[in-house]
């Protein structure tokens, strides 16, 4: 017997409001882990397709370019730093990329491709400039503007991310700061007896907080046990996705949920000053 | 122990003073009887005495501590110094008779085997010794009376202050309680009960502090 007795004397565990605290927390968790880890999986998954993107740049050649041209065009390419290698691409590979485009029977002069293989630091323009000299009728594949919408549009779903995390933090902070205060409040005779017997303020209040916190560590592991089960759930039903689920996304699936236990923590501790102090 | 001068305390919103202008020294070890009718300022002049009220006007010393500008902290360390036994018993009834009585020990962290015992005693001494798994909500009037009591006198406070603390017993048991609290008494602790029993008071040979319209008027035996 010690200061368990006091930890029961002010139960707020058996309060209905609790009980809605720790279902609201393990949702909001939940939530919060999945759109955490959704961006990290988006982010992931765009650095992959840039890296791809970024290191591949198509020269589109009409039919009857002569070889000899297309040679001296390899040649001088080849010896620019960022392009490590230059593949021609096969006629039935550009077949096969056209075929949707064109009617069955119908029989086309195909284009000659060549696909450079560059670094990260691959300059668009000096390409464009080589192949404007060497073949004037030639097209080079600029990805840069689909990169840079891309690029805002990751962004802009992460931005979204982010406020949407706010918003969660704040319904949670004033989710428990509602329950702890009406919890306190109704203990408030508990409140008093406490104190008529000599507990201090802090006392009682760490005795409010240290429930807080066991709810919303229940909480954590329910939200978090949630957000595993759906990320697993998530990489069975489209394994292409796991290529992108890699340890970072793990980590904030985690660290989110538990961000939020230290918020709930955090505000209680907060409230629960004031309302004793009140009392 | 006690020391008031000249207090006087009103509430927000009254015109009334509640306790007008009292002067009142308790010495360390004594006992006293306060009567007074309902709506004397018994009441009042006992949330004084445990800080939850302070003086509008006046001085106000308890147990060496100065009342003007204590802190919230210091008036919870009082309180462990002090027994309070309030007419509507004021038990947790989530918590046993045993856990109830054991309160004012378990805030101070884990009890040691010496005051367990300490808590199994006061409980045989009031007689609910078979009774230490029951719950306040199961109890009658009486017993509840005798586990307040005991939840006050447990941790041998300084200064015991009891507001009707025999008023929901038999004679019999009444007698107990007072004796109990004599030998408190005995012990060192500063005593005053609250009581309207005028056979009881007339029992003992200890001062009676009148209360009238908040004036304090001193009765020595």
């Amino acid at each position: 017997m010690s200061v368990k007795t006091a930890y029961k004397a002010l139960s707020l565990k058996t309060d209905p409001i609790f009980k809605l605290l720790m279902i609201m927390l393990v949702l909001l968790g939940w939530l919060a882990s999945l759109g955490g880890a959704s961006i990290i999986g988006l982010e992931n998954l765009y650095k992959e397709w840039n890296l791809t993107q970024k290191s591949r740049v198509n020269i589109y050649l009409l039919a009857q370019t002569e070889a000899k041209s297309i040679d001296n065009l390899t040649q001088t390419l080849l010896s620019e730093d960022y392009i490590t290698g230059i593949k021609h691409v096969k006629d039935e590979e550009t077949e096969a990329l056209l075929s949707q485009f064109l009617v069955s029977d119908y029989k086309l002069e195909l284009p000659k491709i060549l696909e450079l293989q560059t670094t990260s630091s691959t300059d668009f323009e000096k390409i464009k400039q080589i192949v404007d000299k060497k073949i004037p009728t030639a097209q080079v594949d600029d990805p840069s503007k689909v990169l840079n919408s891309i690029a805002n549009g990751v962004r802009f779903a992460e931005g979204i991310a982010l406020i949407i995390s706010l918003v969660i933090v704040f319904v949670i902070s004033l989710i428990v700061s509602l329950t702890t205060r009406a919890g306190l409040r109704a203990q408030k005779r508990q409140i008093e007896i406490l104190q008529y017997v000599g507990a201090s303020d802090s006392f009682i209040a760490v005795l409010a907080v240290k429930q807080v916190l066991y709810c919303s560590l229940a909480g954590f592991v329910g939200s978090t046990a949630l957000a595993a089960l759906s990320i697993q759930l998530i990489q069975t039903q489209w394994p292409i996705l796991a290529t992108f689920i890699l340890a970072n996304v793990w980590f904030i699936a985690v660290c989110l949920p538990l961000f939020i236990c230290l918020v709930a923590v955090l505000v209680s501790m907060f409230i629960a000053k004031r309302v004793i102090r009140g009392n | 122990m006690i020391k008031l001068e000249n207090v006087s305390f009103r509430y927000p919103k009254s015109e009334q003073k509640a306790l007008d202008n009292i002067t009142l020294e308790l010495e360390k070890g004594s006992f006293h009887f306060l009567c007074g009718a309902s709506g004397a300022g018994k009441t009042t002049l006992f949330k004084m005495l445990y800080l939850e009220l302070l003086p509008t006007t006046g001085k106000l010393n308890i147990i060496n501590n100065q009342a003007d500008n204590i802190s919230r902290k210091q008036i919870s360390e009082l309180r462990r110094h002090m027994g309070i036994v309030f007419q509507d018993f004021r038990l947790l009834n989530k918590l046993t008779v045993w856990e109830n009585v054991a309160l004012p020990l378990s805030i101070l962290g884990e009890l040691s085997a010496q005051q367990k015992q300490a808590v199994n005693d006061i409980l045989d001494w009031v007689g609910l010794k078979h009774k230490i798994n029951e719950h306040p909500n199961k109890l009658s009037g009486g017993e509840k009376q005798r586990v307040a009591i005991a939840r006050a006198v447990v941790n041998r406070p300084k200064l015991l202050i009891a507001d009707e603390p025999t008023g929901n017993v038999d004679i019999e048991m009444g007698k107990r309680i007072m004796h109990l609290l004599c030998e408190l008494n005995k012990h060192g602790t500063t005593v005053l009960v609250a009581t309207h029993d005028q056979e009881l008071i007339n029992s003992f040979n200890y001062p009676r502090l009148k209360i009238d319209d908040g004036k304090l008027s001193i009765n020595n035996v």
